[in-house]
Formats: C-alpha cells, structure tokens, sequence
C-alpha cells in the first residue's frame, strides 16, 4: 500500500520524453566517422565498439533513472508499513457469542495464521484457541471498558480490530480515550429473537407476557395473554416453556415462578377530617393498578373505635390521621405510609422516604395528586420481572462506535503507519548521480 | 586548380581531361622534354621534323642523303605502356574535405595518363578489389584515352585488396611504367607483397601512397567513434589523448613502406591530397627528369 502524497507532479515523467528524443536523435545523426582504416588506432587505448554500445546504452539508462527518481521524490511516494509488521502489532478481539457464526471463524481463522493475538471479550480477554469450546459468558460486556483495558495491557497497539454484534447494550458509559486505530467489524444476526421480559398471573388460568421482539434495527415490546396455563409450550413463543410454575427460555434456565406474583394486600386507615383525601388516594391505587401487574386489593376502613390493625397481613399500610394508631409492624414486608402534614413537598415527590425507619414512607398533602399514581406505581412496582440474556439486540449506530483518539499519540502513529520513501530516493538518486558520472568518464577517456 | 577539384568535375570524363590538361599545360608548357625523346639507345624510326622541334636533333646525315629534315626517334618514347595499378578497395573512399582519396586519385591518374597519351605512350588501367577487379588493355589514341577515363570514372570502389592475387597478364616482359596508386591499407602484406612482385629488371615501379593530412595527424576533435571503411570495426578514440602516438605508427608505418619499397627497387612517392596537386606532380615530374 502506498500513496502519492504530489501525484500532479507525475506529469514530470513527460521528461523522460527528452534523453530519448536525444537518443534517437544521435543514433540517427550517427557521430560515427569513416576512415580508411583504424588499424593504427590501437584497441589497447579505447573500449570495443561493443562497449562503447553498451556503455552508451548504461548511460541513457541512468539518466532516464535520474529523471524516474528525481520525479518520484517531487511526487513523493509514502509506502504504508508492511502488512506484518502491522499484524504482529494487532490484537483482535471478538465476541463469545459470534463464536458459533461459521464466517466469523473463517476470518478469525485467517486472522490469527497471520499472526494476529486474538482474545475473547471477557473480563480476563483470554486468548482465543480454535480448539477450545465457545464459551458461555452470562453477563454482558461493556466493549468500552474492554477496549479502555486492552489498551493499557499492551502498551500502544497499532491496530485493534473489534469483531462484534454492536449491540447498543454493549455500550455504556464514557467513550474511551484510545491513541489505537479501532477497526470495527459487525457480525450481526439478522433474525428477530423474541424473549419474555416479564410475566404473571392473570385471573385463575391465564398469564401475561411483555415480549420484546429485538433485531440490529430496534425492539417492540408486546403484551400477550396466553390461557392455557398448563401448556408446555407456548405457541408464537418459540423456546419459552411453562414448567411448574417456572418460565423459562429454551428450558435451561428457569427464570421466574409466574405464581409468584400475589397480590397487593393495601390497608387505608382514615379519619372522618381526611375522607376527601382518601378518595383521592382510592382513585390513584385504582389507577396503578391498571398498570401494574400485581393486583392491588384494597381494604379501605375509616378510623374509629373498632379500627385494629392486629395481625394484618398487608403490604402496605395508609394511615390518613394526624394521630395513627400505633401496632406492631414487620419494618422488613410491610411499608407504612404516613401523614406528613408539616412537611411541604419540596422535590415534587408526594411520596418521600423516611430516613429514619425503613419502609417508612410520608405523604404530602398538599401535593398536585396527579403525580400521585405514577408515585405508587413506583412505590409497589416489583422486581419481579423475567431477565433474561440480551433479550434487546439493538443495534448501535456507527458514528456512536467512535473512541475518543488521544491527541498525543495520533501523530506518532500516523507517521509511524505511513513511512516516506524519499529518504530512500535520494540516496538512490545520489548513487545513480555518481554511477552516471563515471560511465561517461569512462566513455570519454 | 584546386577550385576544380569539385566532384561534379572529377566524375566526368570531360572535367577529368580537362582537369588533366589544365595541370599539364599549367606545369609543363615550355618545358623542355624533348630530351627525353630522341636520346634513346635503341633506334626505333625517323620522324619529319616539325617546327619547333629541338635542331638538334635533326639527323644530319639523313638530310644529306635525302634533302630533308628527320628526327631520329628512340624506343623508348615510343613503345613504352604506363600502366595504372589503382587500389579500388573500400578504404580509397576515406573522405577530407569532401574530396575522397579514389577522386584524387582519379585525378593523379588522369593527369600522368593524360601526359603520357600526349608523348604517345600506351596506358592501361587495372583497379583491384576482391569484388569488382576491372582491367583495361594498354592503348593508344585520343579515343581511347577518353575510353580510359571513362572505365577510370565508373571503377567500383569496394571490397578489399585480395589476398592472393596472380600477375597473369597484366606484367609483361616488355618495357614498361607501372604506376601503383593506393593507400597502402592492407590487412597482412598482401599490397606489398603483390608491388614488390610486379617489379622485374626491364619495368619500373613506382608507388603512389596517398595519405590525407587527416590521416597523418588524427586531426579530429575529442572523443570519435571511428569506423573501418573495409571492416566496419568500430573505436572509440579520444583523438588528444591519442594523437602523439597515432602520429608516430602512422610515421613508422610510412617509413616501413618506403624502406620497403626502395629497398625492391621501386620509386616511392608520398601524396598528401591536401597539398596542391598539379604541383606535386610538376614537382615529382621534375625529380623524375633529373633521374632518368
């Protein structure tokens, strides 16, 4: 690889068009004068016709080279450095996954004969062997950590070439500060993966699914209702079982228990002076609970002589009454959710924890109760959602794929890469300069 | 005289008489030669006298027995046969001046056959080469001198000398002049040896080396290629630094050749063809009579 930094000036090879113009022009005038014979010009004294030729055809040749070289040195050829030295300089790095893509093997392949280090995207890089089986990474990797990290392990890398599927999730956080050139390569699967990303129960034999439907252009999710609750199999869910209560993907892992979703025990204690409070709060729980997963029933009482809260079970515990009753509450399950009348709402949160007790929540009165379902929803929301493996496949889009290239180094490489011939030329020029010399002196004497 | 050594002169048979008369009467008118006729040992005729002949010559007793006036003429003038040996090799066309050796030659031929023809002695002509030999039989006339000229201007100029060439004919036993025109470019001895061959006690030989001045003193400049008119052989010479010695072979070789020459008993004449030639050969007619 080399590229001409002048190439306008190559036009200067029109020059060559003048030696050969004279040449031709005195192998026609022919200098040649005819005597009666060279018998007393001794041959001792002069070189053969022949070398004469030859040395009249050496020079005409340097000089065409002088002309070729001084031409090339305006033009200025800078040659890239050899492809060797480039690899032995390369680490590519590739993901587990696409280990199973039989191209992406070929090219690994190809890659590590030439003499590439090749190491797995894993949290120790770990060299990658043909022989050895494709490993199963659970998490995923964050290819700018992993890039910021190979980086520093061998110090100034030419070249590091990512073979990955780009998938967004893949990158998260600060872009890195790399002096290396980043090759990117993308393998990515053109198939959609459908995956659960969550589930439960609805009424007594059905569950709901949120299913997302991911490829390199983007994700949907979609909420579907399957009835038969005790099917094996879910029809337009390839690879999702039911198995005793446990979902799972392509029947390795289990991921959740669908069952495992209760509902949401709520208990409402309120005093005659907060009825119209209350009615606001019924309303918000009415409407979190359309959107949450988990049922929400409610046991609304009002506060008075036969108010007990003995042996409650429920998870939470509204208490509308400038003096709550006090009991015995399990501080680890049960959230309690208090009057706060002095406290105004400062954060736009109606809803602030306590930062004494756990599980202690107060409610701002005066608050814009609007906001208000959306804060219960996140007060109740569970974590109770089906994880599984890299179920968003978007991809990342090709500018965002940018290191950020460190500006101490850029030069250096830069040159490093890109080597001018010309220190070459000219010693070549030099050498053709001398060589011409000498055979016309030779010519001469 | 040198302003009609032009080639559009020298390669007509009429520029070639004329050019030949021209030197002739330019060197020779008035001069005495008729010393020569007459004197001869050998008594060959009687001839009326004509006005202008030498009175003494007159042969006295043949007017008292007949009344009139007879010149008694020797052999010598009469039955002598010059013949040309001209060397018609390749390396005759070695140019200076844009006159080549063969024209001048040409011209050396015609003035001393031209001279001959006018005393009434037979010419003939033999151009040599391994190619294209042409000969000519001695004759005598007007006529034939213009035939001489003619198969003098149309000899071909090319080949070399032959190695081996056989006299046959072309000596005879009987008295003659053979007149060798050449430059002595020979590749063993075979030039010498043929001269020194032709020589025998009743003729007489005499060598014309003509050498241009160029030849003689390598006056090219710098740095030549030369190439050999017979062999085509090319050299590269730097002409100054090669000039001394040059010089000197050309010298030794000149000197070898006379030696040579006069050692067979054959007259040796050396022409340079830059000189002025009617008065080389007035000169060399000069020291001719003085000899004979």
């Amino acid at each position: 690889m080399f590229q001409l930094i002048n190439p306008i000036y190559l036009f200067g090879l029109l020059a060559l068009a003048v030696p050969v113009a004279i040449h031709l022009w005195n192998r026609k005038e022919g200098n040649v004068i005819k005597i009666a014979s060279v018998e007393l010009l001794e041959e001792r004294e002069t070189p053969r016709s022949s070398n004469v030729k030859l040395n009249q055809i050496l020079l005409f040749v340097l000089r065409l080279l002088i002309l070729i070289f001084l031409t090339l040195i305006i033009v200025e050829i800078r040659f890239g450095k050899t492809i060797k030295a480039m690899e032995e300089n390369t680490l590519v790095l590739v993901e587990p996954d696409l280990l199973s893509h039989e191209k992406v093997l070929q090219v690994l392949d190809s890659l590590n004969n030439s003499g590439m280090e090749v190491r797995l995207i894993t949290n120790d890089l770990s060299l990658w062997d043909p022989e050895m089986p494709i490993p199963k990474i659970d998490n995923q990797q964050n290819h700018w950590s992993i890039l910021k990290e190979a980086n520093l392990q061998a110090d100034q890398r030419d070249r590091i070439i990512m073979i990955t599927s780009s998938e967004l999730s893949n990158f998260d956080g600060r872009r890195p500060e790399i002096a290396t050139e980043i090759v990117w390569m993308d393998y990515h699967n053109n198939h959609t993966t459908v995956s659960p990303i969550e589930a439960h129960i609805v009424g007594s034999d059905s569950i709901s699914f949120t299913i997302a439907e991911s490829d390199f252009q983007g994700t949907s999710l979609k909420r579907l209702v399957e009835t038969r609750y005790n099917s094996q199999d879910i029809p337009g869910l390839p690879g999702l079982t039911i198995d005793d209560g446990f979902v799972s993907v392509e029947g390795k892992n289990k991921l959740t228990r669908v069952d495992s979703l209760k509902n949401i025990q709520v208990v409402i204690g309120y005093s005659a002076e907060y009825r119209a409070y209350n009615l606001r709060l019924l309303a918000a729980l009415e409407t979190a609970n359309h959107f949450l997963p988990e049922n929400i029933v409610i046991d609304n009482r009002i506060i008075d002589d036969h108010f007990s809260l003995k042996n409650t079970q429920a998870d939470a515990l509204f208490l509308l009454s400038d003096e709550p009753p006090a009991f015995e509450r399990n501080e680890q399950n049960q959230k309690l959710i208090l009057l706060n009348p002095n406290k105004e709402e400062i954060t736009g949160e109606i809803i602030t924890a306590s930062d004494q007790q756990k599980n202690l929540y107060y409610l701002a009165p005066k608050a814009d109760y609007s906001k208000l379902p959306l804060q219960l929803i996140k007060l109740f929301s569970s974590t109770n959602v089906l994880k599984t493996v890299n179920w968003d496949q978007r991809g990342i889009d090709e500018t965002q794929k940018q290191v950020i290239v460190s500006s101490d180094l850029s030069e250096d490489t830069d040159k490093a890469i890109w080597a001018s011939l010309n220190p070459y030329f000219w010693v070549v020029l030099l050498l053709l300069i001398i060589g011409e010399r000498w055979v016309a002196h030779i010519k001469k004497s | 005289m040198s302003s009609l050594l032009k080639p559009e002169i020298l390669n007509t048979v009429e520029g070639l008489e004329l050019l030949a008369r021209i030197i002739v009467e330019e060197y020779l008118s008035g001069a005495n030669n008729s010393n020569r006729v007459g004197v001869g040992q050998e008594f060959s005729q009687y001839r009326s006298y004509q006005a202008g002949d030498d009175l003494r010559l007159l042969d006295w007793k043949m007017y008292a027995r007949s009344e009139r006036f007879y010149i008694k003429q020797s052999e010598i003038e009469t039955h002598i046969t010059v013949k040309f040996f001209l060397d018609a090799s390749a390396s005759m066309l070695h140019e200076e001046n844009k006159i080549k050796k063969i024209e001048f030659a040409r011209v050396l031929i015609a003035t001393l056959a031209y001279l001959a023809n006018k005393q009434g002695d037979k010419i003939g002509l033999y151009a040599v080469n391994d190619k294209s030999p042409m000969q000519l039989t001695p004759g005598l006339s007007a006529q034939y001198f213009h035939r001489f000229l003619y198969q003098l201007l149309n000899v071909k100029i090319e080949g070399v000398w032959p190695q081996y060439l056989e006299k046959g004919d072309m000596v005879s036993e009987h008295k003659e002049m053979i007149i060798f025109i050449s430059d002595m470019y020979e590749h063993q001895d075979e030039l010498q040896r043929f001269i020194t061959g032709l020589k025998t006690n009743r003729n007489e030989v005499l060598v014309f080396h003509l050498v241009s001045q160029n030849e003689l003193d390598l006056s090219y400049k710098g740095v030549t290629v030369f190439e050999d008119l017979e062999t085509g052989k090319k050299v590269q010479i730097n002409t100054v630094q090669a000039k001394k010695k040059y010089q000197k072979r050309m010298m030794k070789k000149i000197d070898s050749i006379r030696e040579n020459m006069l050692e067979n008993q054959i007259a040796y004449e050396l022409f340079n063809t830059s000189e002025p030639l009617g008065e080389r050969i007035f000169e060399f007619l000069q020291r001719r009579k003085s000899l004979l």
